[in-house]
């Protein structure tokens, strides 16, 4: 399900390849020639092996790397046109690093999500609006403003650190493993902030994630990077009907998804790829009626 | 990963200059900075050169990675060359208001120039060709004589493997979270000195963190596995020297003395 197909995606990337450390023995390709569209409005979720260019591509997104080749087009213009395309693209789209929570530096939570908006250009009371919003959109109890990030909990800082990134109102909103190194409840909480956030604003996320279960239950769309390529682009019922494809690239299905695969091979009559809780549960009550009514017959 | 800092960055070859023994390489590169420093005639320059151009193209390394590691020292060579040319006495070939060039200004600050440029072009191959770790543990085989007036040399070269294992770490670090901050709109590159300067803290808070996190982390992880440094560790690739070794040993240090001898006679 791709929304809004037609019109003019918010983020375009043309043939856009990078690579690293080219003249020297350590010369690696990162990305080869990736196209992609971000339309608004869209949760995408990017997975992929390690080193298979994830973060390498995101972070062409707004412009901290430059491609060696292609073109990274913000709403149809080019960010590395200009100096201020560039600067711009920092704001616009907004890029949660993995681990956020070590890029904390000020001595209150309130200054540290104060940094970017600042930056922007934002003052005043508008500046007050946009900390509040964000500490609420994070789900972060707005008494731990005026405290030190440094006292906060593991989860209470990464959250602090996503919402320093959200008080920039960027109309796309990356995030580059959020759930990374967090207990189960922290990450439920984290995935719970994404999908609010996209429901409240309206706006495109795309986070990158490790975990297939995390991207099944969330995403609308599914990326699929395997060794510096775009592997696949679809619905998450089409990728995680590729099951041996996804098996080459290294890549785990959801564990549900998994169970069904087995069940289905020994002889389970559902056809369709089975990747959320609901609609396992739909299936299996459908089926376990019609053969209540098969049996009464 | 930054590119721009090449000083001390290792650039894995299979070379002769590679393969000779660390120890050697260490004690030969201090030889060469003496001999540089006796080096005064055009004859003690050009082979001192000849020598280093020579040792540049058996590494395999490539030239342009020499003239990278030039390249931050340009300004110190002008700088020297310049303030050589206007404040050496000798005979004065043009002046004008209160500077006045003379020919031996002239003559200096091309030697200081030259100097400057194999001095950093001779280190950095050491650099370039040996691996930290193993530049370490030559240091500490060259300081080990110290050890007879109580001079903690292991624990020197311990402090020192750590500090360049974790330079590419920390710079990793930095890269990270230059990147960061960049994405919140931080600009490192204009404004006032001040503005700039100020621009640092959101750079250095973190990462003076992580370095203390690690640096704990590190100690609990080298305590949980019964670490005490003194005489009785042993190495995994301990330093062996070949016959080979010693022939390239003993003929760069003739080599080597020869032109000192050339340089005391001025050539």
């Amino acid at each position: 399900m791709i929304l809004s197909n037609t019109n003019q995606p918010i983020l375009e990337i043309r043939s856009l390849s990078h690579i690293y450390g080219e003249g020297t023995p350590f010369r690696h390709v990162a990305l080869d020639n990736v196209n992609l569209k971000l339309y608004q409005g869209e949760l995408v979720g990017l997975i992929g092996h390690t080193g298979s260019g994830k973060s390498t591509l995101i972070q062409h997104f707004n412009g901290l790397l430059r491609p060696t080749s292609g073109q990274v087009l913000l709403r149809g213009e080019d960010i590395f046109a200009t100096k201020t395309a560039t600067r711009n693209a920092r704001f616009a789209v907004g890029l949660v690093m993995q681990y956020p929570e070590y890029q904390l530096f000020e001595d209150t939570v309130r200054k540290d999500i104060a940094f970017g908006p600042k930056n922007k250009g934002i003052t005043g009371v508008e500046l007050e609006r946009v900390i509040l919003e964000a500490c609420d959109a994070v789900n972060l109890p707005r008494r731990l403003l005026d405290s030190s990030p440094f006292e906060l909990s593991g989860g209470e800082k990464r959250r602090a650190a996503i919402a320093g990134i959200i008080a920039m109102e960027p109309d796309l909103l990356i995030l580059d493993e959020p759930t990374a190194g967090l207990d189960p409840k922290g990450r439920e909480e984290i995935l719970e902030t994404i999908t609010a956030y996209r429901k409240n604003t309206g706006k495109t996320v795309l986070f990158v994630s490790h975990s297939m279960d995390t991207v099944a239950n969330v995403c609308n769309r599914i990326l699929v990077m395997n060794r510096s390529h775009i592997a696949m682009d679809a619905s998450p019922a089409e990728v995680f009907s590729r099951t041996e494809e996804l098996r080459n690239m290294g890549l785990a299905l959801p564990d549900l998804t998994d169970i069904f695969v087995y069940m289905q091979n020994r002889g389970l009559p559902i056809s369709d790829p089975v990747y959320t809780m609901d609609y396992a549960v739909r299936k299996l009550a459908e089926l376990i009626s019609s053969e209540k009514e098969h049996y009464a017959e | 990963m930054q590119n721009n800092i090449t000083l001390g960055q290792y650039f894995p070859m299979n070379s002769p200059v590679h393969r000779l023994d660390a120890r050697f390489k260490l004690f030969l590169t201090i030889f060469f900075i003496v001999t540089v420093f006796f080096a005064d005639g055009l004859l003690s320059y050009g082979l001192v050169t000849l020598v280093l151009g020579g040792v540049i193209a058996m590494s395999k390394i490539p030239f342009s990675m020499i003239l990278k590691s030039l390249k931050p020292l340009i300004i110190i060579i002008l700088f020297t060359a310049i303030l050589n040319i206007f404040y050496t006495k000798g005979t004065p070939l043009v002046s004008f208001w209160i500077f006045k060039i003379t020919y031996e200004g002239i003559v200096v600050a091309f030697k200081m120039g030259i100097r400057i440029i194999l001095l950093v072009a001779g280190s950095s191959l050491l650099t370039y060709t040996t691996s930290p770790i193993m530049l370490t543990d030559a240091m500490e085989a060259l300081l080990s004589p110290l050890k007879v007036f109580k001079v903690p040399v292991n624990e020197l070269a311990m402090m020192m493997s750590i500090a360049l294992r974790f330079i590419p770490t920390l710079m990793e670090e930095t890269q990270k979270i230059m990147n960061a901050q960049k994405a919140r709109g931080a600009d490192f590159e204009t404004g006032s000195l001040i503005s700039r300067a100020k621009a640092l803290v959101p750079i250095l808070v973190p990462l003076f963190v992580s370095a203390f996190r690690r640096a704990d982390d590190l100690a609990m992880a080298m305590e949980s596995r019964c670490y005490t440094g003194g005489d009785n560790r042993t190495r995994l690739k301990p330093l062996v020297a070949t016959g080979s070794d010693f022939v390239i040993l003993v003929g760069c240090i003739l080599v080597f003395s020869g032109i000192i001898v050339l340089g005391c006679f001025g050539l």
